[in-house]
């Protein structure tokens, strides 16, 4: 080493001999010598256009389809009911048939599974609303090589008894005892509208639309609550059409019911609550890293401006606490709990359907000490979501709905001020 | 310049009649000091450095200054003990940024040097030295623009101009040869010496690097949309082995002073520096990417995503041409006024004035003293002000023998030692005969 590079060295040495900090809250304590500074950051997060479908089927999991209104719905499983002809002729028949000989008075129930239904946490919704458009569509399965004709066909919900594990029939009469509105049964008739009958070809399968909200309503709710139910078919069954014919014993008429829960609502007054919990994965950060932060960060806030293209309303309240816990995160001590966001429903026409969108801005502001939660291995998250009716209260979300949102983030630390 | 220097040089001589009473005794050390050591030693480039000492003889030395105008020696051991435990956040990196004085931008710099010189004296009136020497320039400018960003938030300011900012670096190995005459004393035995410097040194660039933001560059981060358009245009020499053929140039540097012996008082002017350097085989060629979006994280998905992308123009960087470039090293005058204040005290002023150039140093001024408690034992401790960094401190010792020259100097600057924000030290061992 040459003799300058030594005095270098050596000089270097001295400049900085005894300025090792003895802790790293000395080292930080040093960086902070510059004035003391509230600094605010604005960013924007995000800016996206929502549809509702797409909404409902990514971040609900529900599985939608799109009624031929437009409007969207959620289909219960579908189900079948079979009525066999060659039970009811007794055995393999080849002649004239007359219908007016051949004729009988039948009803079959079937028990819906649980889970027909899945609405993926809007259950709440559909029970405490009222229902306007249920498509249910009747697929009705002639395999015998001979007409038959269903008159007067209706489809009802009967539950199961619970006493003998069969569908509830009225001990003196032996008859279904159907859901009831008061003292009206609810069934819809098996029936093109303004039409009593169906007439169903030689081996073919006719298909005939119904316009069943009530029924699919009080469906959805039994679901829902999971109380055993069926479908009851009933009405009077011809065979037959005067011409040559045959029956055998194997053939049936099978009736495929496939209802759908229509988006298309009328909510109380006071809207629909459903709360739900989940667990996410916090930043991970060690605890003196944490406290870094904490102490570093002075307030953090999101401000959203929100367009809202669907019928109804949102008031959101959300609470957090640290680590994976169950039960309701609003009543545990420590929890961070955001102020309510609302975001009202826009104005919409008679059918629901959205006539010009509502807009809002809400913010979500957190002081650097209310970060906690989010800055451990992980965090629950309880969201308190209340689905607010339009005016009128009916509200119809179709496939084409959607949601705007522009999000932007405001951080404000806190700089230099050397203690 | 030339001309206006030889104008300023006349003017002192004509002004050059005896000054006041001999304020140094004839026995003080300072009257016996070797009247070549009492050109006191300068910061910096100085040519004529060796060449005023009137003995034949062989100097090498070396030197470097180098700082910023934020981080002391105490907030770099900071970081770096943060860095050792692991424990460097983001909020160290901020709270350093927030050290940054506002509207200055974050600067740094380097200079270095080391070689040797050659030369004495051919009699009363001449003297001619020849220096051999690598040298080396560096810098960093960050635009505050840049740092405001983080230091300063975006409350009040969303769009951040960083036309500003570049980085360079230069080496060069240069042999030069210098001559000064001197004449007097005028007028009467108390008159001026008058001392007329001047000498080229041929540079010879090694590499020459920098990359420097372009004008129109700005960053734009406000709550609804982040964009940033950043050209950078970069000049290099792209082959990294060392070379002697990758162009030259002539600096010329020139001195002028006036001493007056028996009255301890002198004035001087140096310029230095004065011409080009012409580097050969540079490569010129522009790199820059255009984005803007209204959110931040397409911001940063595009910085990997395809250049395709809307909103996002990623250009491949575009080499222009390679040619030869011209580069003026940092030209300064350095105006010194000496005086000795008693027998042991010589006192010196020194501004050095940038007059231009590519890595130029801001204005700074140094007052040193020079003990002399034994004569060839000086002992050196002075203040600087300016520069990048403020006020600084600066320290020597020498042994200024006939035979026998060694000097050590030290400065601490922008602060004291730990607080310092810049440094510089300085080495020289002659020998002479």
């Amino acid at each position: 080493m040459r003799i300058w590079q030594a005095a270098a060295v050596f000089a270097a040495g001295m400049a900085v001999m005894g300025c090792e900090p003895a802790s790293i809250t000395e080292a930080r304590d040093q960086l902070r010598g510059g004035p003391a500074r509230r600094v605010e950051l604005a960013v924007p997060v995000a800016r996206d256009t929502f549809a509702v479908q797409d909404v409902l089927t990514d971040l609900s999991g529900v599985q939608t389809t799109t009624l031929p209104s437009g409007v969207l719905g959620v289909p219960i499983a579908e189900d079948s009911v079979t009525f066999s002809t060659g039970g009811l002729i007794g055995g393999t028949v080849t002649a004239i048939l007359d219908p007016a000989v051949l004729t009988f008075g039948v009803d079959a129930t079937q028990e819906l599974p649980t889970g027909a239904l899945d609405l993926q946490g809007f259950e709440d919704a559909i029970r405490d609303g009222t229902i306007h458009t249920a498509p249910v569509t009747v697929a009705i399965v002639n395999t015998a090589d001979a007409p038959v004709t269903l008159t007067g066909f209706t489809i009802g919900l009967v539950r199961i008894d619970p006493a003998t594990g069969n569908p509830a029939r009225d001990p003196g009469t032996g008859e279904l005892v159907y859901e009831t509105d008061g003292s009206v049964p609810i069934v819809a008739p098996l029936a093109a509208p303004g039409d009593t009958a169906v007439a169903v070809g030689r081996q073919t399968t006719t298909t005939v639309d119904l316009a069943a909200a009530p029924l699919v309503d009080r469906l959805a709710d039994l679901l829902i609550d999971q109380v055993r139910t069926t479908i009851a078919i009933a009405g009077t069954l011809s065979i037959g059409d005067g011409t040559l014919g045959t029956v055998t014993g194997a053939d049936e008429v099978l009736i495929r019911v496939a209802p759908v829960v229509g988006f298309d609502l009328t909510l109380p007054a006071g809207g629909v609550s459903f709360d739900s919990s989940l667990v996410e994965n916090g930043l991970d950060l060690s605890a003196d890293v944490a406290a870094e932060l904490v102490a570093f960060l002075d307030s953090a806030a999101f401000d959203l401006a929100v367009t809202n293209a669907t019928p109804f309303g949102v008031e959101a309240t959300m609470a957090f606490v640290p680590s994976a816990v169950t039960g309701d995160v609003f009543q545990l001590p420590g929890r961070v709990e955001v102020a309510p966001l609302t975001v009202g429903a826009p104005s919409v026409a008679g059918d629901g359907t959205v006539v010009a969108p509502a807009t809002a801005d809400v913010a979500v502001a957190l002081a650097g000490s209310d970060l906690g939660p989010f800055l451990g291995t992980e965090f629950t998250a309880g969201i308190r979501l209340r689905l607010l009716p339009p005016t009128g209260g009916r509200g119809a979300l179709r496939a084409t709905d959607w949601l705007a949102v522009r999000a932007g983030v405001r951080i404000v630390y806190r700089t230099g001020g050397a203690p | 310049m030339r001309r206006a220097f030889l104008g300023a040089a006349v003017a002192l001589v004509c002004l050059s009649s005896p000054l006041g009473a001999q304020a140094v005794p004839d026995d003080s050390p300072a009257r016996r000091v070797d009247f070549g050591y009492r050109r006191t030693p300068l910061r910096g480039v100085d040519p004529f450095r060796h060449l005023t000492i009137h003995h034949w003889g062989f100097v090498v030395s070396g030197g470097a200054t180098g700082g910023n105008n934020a981080l002391s020696v105490k907030d770099v051991r900071a970081l770096v003990f943060l860095e050792e435990q692991g424990a460097l956040e983001v909020s160290d990196v901020v709270n350093a940024l927030g050290l940054v004085p506002t509207g200055s931008g974050l600067q740094a710099d380097i200079e270095a040097e080391a070689g040797a010189s050659l030369g004495g004296p051919f009699g009363r009136h001449l003297s001619i030295g020849f220096t051999g020497m690598g040298r080396a320039y560096g810098g960093v400018d960050v635009d505050d623009a840049a740092v405001s960003l983080l230091r300063d938030g975006t409350a009040n300011r969303q769009d951040f101009p960083i036309g500003t900012t570049q980085g360079y670096a230069l080496a060069t190995l240069e042999v030069g040869a210098h001559a000064i005459l001197r004449f007097g004393p005028i007028g009467s035995g108390d008159g001026a010496i008058l001392s007329l410097g001047g000498g080229a040194r041929v540079v010879r660039p090694l590499f020459y690097g920098r990359g420097a933001s372009q004008l129109d560059s700005r960053l734009l981060v406000s709550p609804d949309s982040v964009g940033a358009r950043v050209g950078v245009d970069l000049a290099f020499t792209p082959d990294p082995t060392i070379t002697f053929d990758r162009g030259s140039g002539v600096v010329g540097d020139f001195l002028l002073r006036l001493d007056w012996p028996n009255q301890g008082f002198a004035l001087e002017a140096m310029l230095i520096n004065v011409g080009t350097v012409t580097i050969q085989d540079v490569e010129r060629s522009a790199w820059s990417f255009d984005v803007a979006s209204s959110t931040l994280a397409e911001v940063v998905d595009s910085l990997d995503a395809d250049p395709a992308t809307p909103g996002f123009d990623l250009r491949e960087r575009t080499i222009a041409d390679t040619t030869a470039l011209a580069v003026t090293l940092p030209r300064t005058l350095r105006l010194t006024a000496t005086a000795w204040a008693n027998r042991i005290l010589q006192l010196d002023a020194t501004a050095s004035i940038p007059l231009g150039g590519d890595f130029h140093a801001p204005l700074a001024v140094d007052l040193v003293s020079t003990w002399r408690f034994v004569r060839v034992l000086p002992l050196r401790a002075g203040l600087v002000f300016g520069g990048r960094q403020g006020i600084g401190y600066t320290a020597g010792l020498g042994i200024e023998g006939r035979n026998f020259l060694f000097r050590a100097s030290a400065a601490s600057l922008g602060g004291f030692l730990q607080d310092a924000r810049g440094a510089a030290g300085r080495v020289e061992l002659g020998f002479f005969f």
